[in-house]
């Protein structure tokens, strides 16, 4: 009878007082699987960085291979020019046999699918990108863009770094919505490290792929973009991708100009993309295998590159000649005529790419020669036409992709140039709002169509509680002591965990409830799980709907909730998270009544 | 919800036996839950003896200082029961033959969780201190009995 009271022993102070401290976090932060996200999302922001890189250095590598250039950086131009006329036109053409004989072998098991791609990875669907067609597409981009392929470079950056994404969202078994989010969240990261442009990164995805700028979705985009830049540039610097000339602004009168060059990109644009589509028609016409149709696209571009050297590879030279060294304003004519051939040709082809950067020049091009005429027109304004190559970028951007708040922020990353962000904004928005008048498909709403967006959507609105299941961690039986409950909940970061038999959901046990007994370590033996269930505990089907289980969660006022079957049998649980992303991150919702 | 335990006592109504014979944890569990019988809160005495014994079967609650707290959550009770019941002799409990001489019995309805908790704390605490045990081991009479809980 003297025996002191501590047959309680399993709950040991240590325990207890653990079980304090993880109790008092519990009160002072709400931690759920959207912090997680956070994480995750600067994890995937690291791998699309370095995928990036990786993309990019194996990609100067090939250059160096296919043109014997030498110089410090890859400049197509440069590397062009220094090379004899039969190698200009060899070069590219090699390269698209090459990036056709990829397709097809790896399409081999397949039906050849349309390769025409303006950016692969805009379509997040399910969150599960195939590794092997995205690597097939990625490789086919490679051997197109280092041979001097009329095409940018993103296409294939976004899709490895979404690839990476998707990979670690597989591997760590996320339910759809939030394996969605982080695919998103790769594609942020791609951008982002492609273009050293964090913000636009996070624009991008938000505005053109998840369509919504929702917190929930929006706040791991912003993580992984940033993380993505500073990956980047710990490898390549700091600096602006296009940095540019500080404009000034004489006066106001100066935005009239800016306001017609918004006019004229809202018209240019949607000429640019039927060239695009026209270009695509032509080569169907010629019904030739893939691997042929794509080295005539290549062998096009280097018979205009015996011309005009200028017009292999992405662009990026030539956006950098506009804005510091544009020439005379007749050859740039002349260079924006055969540039657009050259992307009408090796996109019509089938390679596969991005437009984004081939899009960009278009608009430095069209802006800075609209700069020369008005200067011309208005001489006693001093109008500074190399201003208006940078505002008809951002013009032609907005119109081209429908995405104005990406386009203003791209410019102004690409450029560091504060200066310019009026302008720019203005004719962004007037571009986007003449090309939607003239033409109310878009570059990246295109690929969205053909790649049965719509129909991911609505795939999506048919989703259930059950397609965001995921396997119940916190879960005690009902003979559990006192002390297992209060290490239940130690190992766990939920307020309740479920009481299970035998598969059977029967309650759960709230941390609030036992809170204040966790000094006693009599209760040990004389409390088990059972006796201090709630019974009452709102659980979910899984076919319910998204909005009635957010009902659930509205009464529960828990993280997560156990998902049963009629007949009892726990499936697992749902957190209140993925529903939220899930309804934050549905795209393109139509409106609803 | 912030339930902190309340300053508990036993009901002074509780019914009490001072002088349990019982050679078993069987009988003296059923002896205790005689008590019960017509109680106006249990509506069905046998199923909630069944459930008594049900959680006896899981894990005997014992406190290890000779006292026993047989306890059932059921919806056979509309409201918290308890009956106490004092053994001449120890009374073997549970797989270890633990010697028992106090019993604290109690039924909880299902939905009462922070009750539950409340009142099994609560006893547990009061029935840690020896000065405690010991008085009513010893007392004389139910007045008494309560007097050492209070």
């Amino acid at each position: 009878m003297s025996e002191p009271a501590t047959t309680g022993a399993e709950l040991t102070a240590r325990t207890r007082r653990l079980v304090h401290v993880r109790i008092w976090l519990a009160d002072r932060l709400k931690i759920n699987e959207l912090q997680a996200t956070l994480l995750w999302a600067a994890i995937v922001g690291l791998l699309g960085a370095w995928a990036s890189i990786a993309f990019k250095e194996a990609t100067e590598w090939l250059h160096h291979l296919f043109t014997g250039y030498a110089g410090q950086h890859e400049n197509y131009t440069e590397s062009f020019r220094g090379m004899p006329d039969w190698k200009r036109v060899l070069v590219p053409g090699l390269g698209g046999l090459l990036a056709g004989l990829t397709l097809l072998l790896g399409n081999r098991f397949k039906a050849p699918a349309n390769s025409t791609d303006y950016m692969e990875a805009v379509v997040v669907g399910d969150g599960n990108l195939s590794v092997k067609v995205s690597l097939v597409k990625s490789i086919s981009a490679w051997f197109s863009g280092a041979s001097g392929g009329s095409i940018g470079r993103e296409g294939p950056l976004v899709q490895l770094a979404s690839l990476a994404a998707s990979v670690t969202g597989r591997r760590l078994k996320f339910p759809l919505a939030r394996k969605r989010q982080i695919v998103a969240c790769g594609a942020a990261a791609g951008i982002a490290s492609a273009y050293n442009a964090p913000i636009a990164g996070a624009f991008f995805v938000a505005e053109i792929v998840l369509g919504s700028v929702a917190m929930e979705a929006f706040g791991p985009l912003v993580i992984s973009s940033v993380v993505a830049t500073l990956a980047t540039r710990a490898h390549y610097g700091a600096e602006a991708m296009y940095a540019a000339p500080v404009f000034t602004m004489h006066g106001n009168r100066e935005l009239l100009p800016y306001l017609a060059l918004g006019l004229v990109c809202g018209v240019g644009a949607p000429m640019f993309l039927s060239l695009l589509k026209q270009g695509e028609r032509v080569f169907a016409r010629l019904q030739l295998p893939s691997w042929a149709r794509l080295a005539l696209g290549g062998l096009v571009v280097g018979a205009l590159a015996v011309f005009h050297p200028e017009v292999a590879g992405n662009g990026r030279d030539l956006v950098f000649a506009v804005l510091h060294d544009p020439g005379t304003w007749q050859t740039l004519a002349v260079i924006l005529v055969c540039k657009l051939l050259a992307t009408a040709a090796t996109f019509g082809s089938g390679a596969v790419g991005g437009v984004f950067t081939p899009t960009l020049f278009t608009g430095a091009a069209t802006g800075y020669l609209f700069g020369v005429a008005a200067a011309a027109l208005l001489p006693g304004w001093h109008l500074e036409p190399g201003a208006f190559g940078l505002v008809g970028m951002g013009a032609f951007l907005a119109a081209a992709t429908g995405a104005p708040v990406m386009a203003i922020i791209m410019l102004f990353e690409l450029t560091l140039n504060y200066q310019i962000l009026m302008p720019v904004m203005l004719a962004s928005v007037i571009g986007y709002y003449v090309c939607r008048s003239l033409n109310p498909r878009t570059l990246y709403g295109e690929a969205l169509k053909r790649k049965g967006a719509a129909a991911v959507a609505q795939h999506l609105a048919t989703l259930k509680v059950g397609d965001l299941l995921v396997p119940d961690t916190g879960t005690l039986p009902p003979d559990a002591t006192f002390g297992e409950v209060a290490r239940g909940f130690l190992q766990s970061r939920h307020e309740f965990l479920h009481v299970v038999d035998r598969g059977r959901f029967l309650g759960v046990v709230s941390l609030h409830d036992i809170k204040p007994y966790l000094d006693q370590p009599e209760l040990e033996s004389l409390l088990i799980a059972r006796d201090v269930m709630r019974e009452d505990f709102p659980s979910l089907q899984p076919g319910q709907t998204m909005n009635e289980a957010l009902d659930t969660f509205g009464q529960a006022d828990s993280e997560r909730l156990p998902v049963t079957e009629p007949g009892g049998k726990l499936l697992g649980a749902v957190a209140k998270t993925d529903v939220l992303l899930f309804l934050a991150g549905k795209p393109r919702k139509r409106v609803e009544g | 919800m912030k339930a902190m335990p309340p300053a508990f006592v036993l009901p002074p109504d509780a019914p009490l036996l001072l002088d349990l014979e019982a050679a078993t944890e069987r009988e003296a569990i059923t002896a205790a839950t005689e008590l019960l019988r017509g109680h106006p809160d249990v509506l069905d005495h046998a199923a909630f003896v069944e459930a008594v014994f049900e959680r006896q079967k899981i894990n005997p609650p014992l406190l290890g200082v000779g006292i026993a707290l047989p306890h059932a959550r059921t919806p056979k009770v509309k409201e918290i029961v308890f009956a106490v019941a004092r053994c001449r002799r120890a009374v073997p409990f549970g797989g270890d033959a633990t010697p028992v001489r106090l019993i604290f019995l109690y039924g909880i309805p299902p939905h009462r969780v922070a009750e539950h908790l409340a009142t099994t704390a609560a006893l547990a605490r009061k029935l840690r201190d020896s000065v405690v045990v010991a008085g009513l081991l010893t007392a004389e009479d139910a007045a008494t009995f309560f007097q050492c809980l209070s």
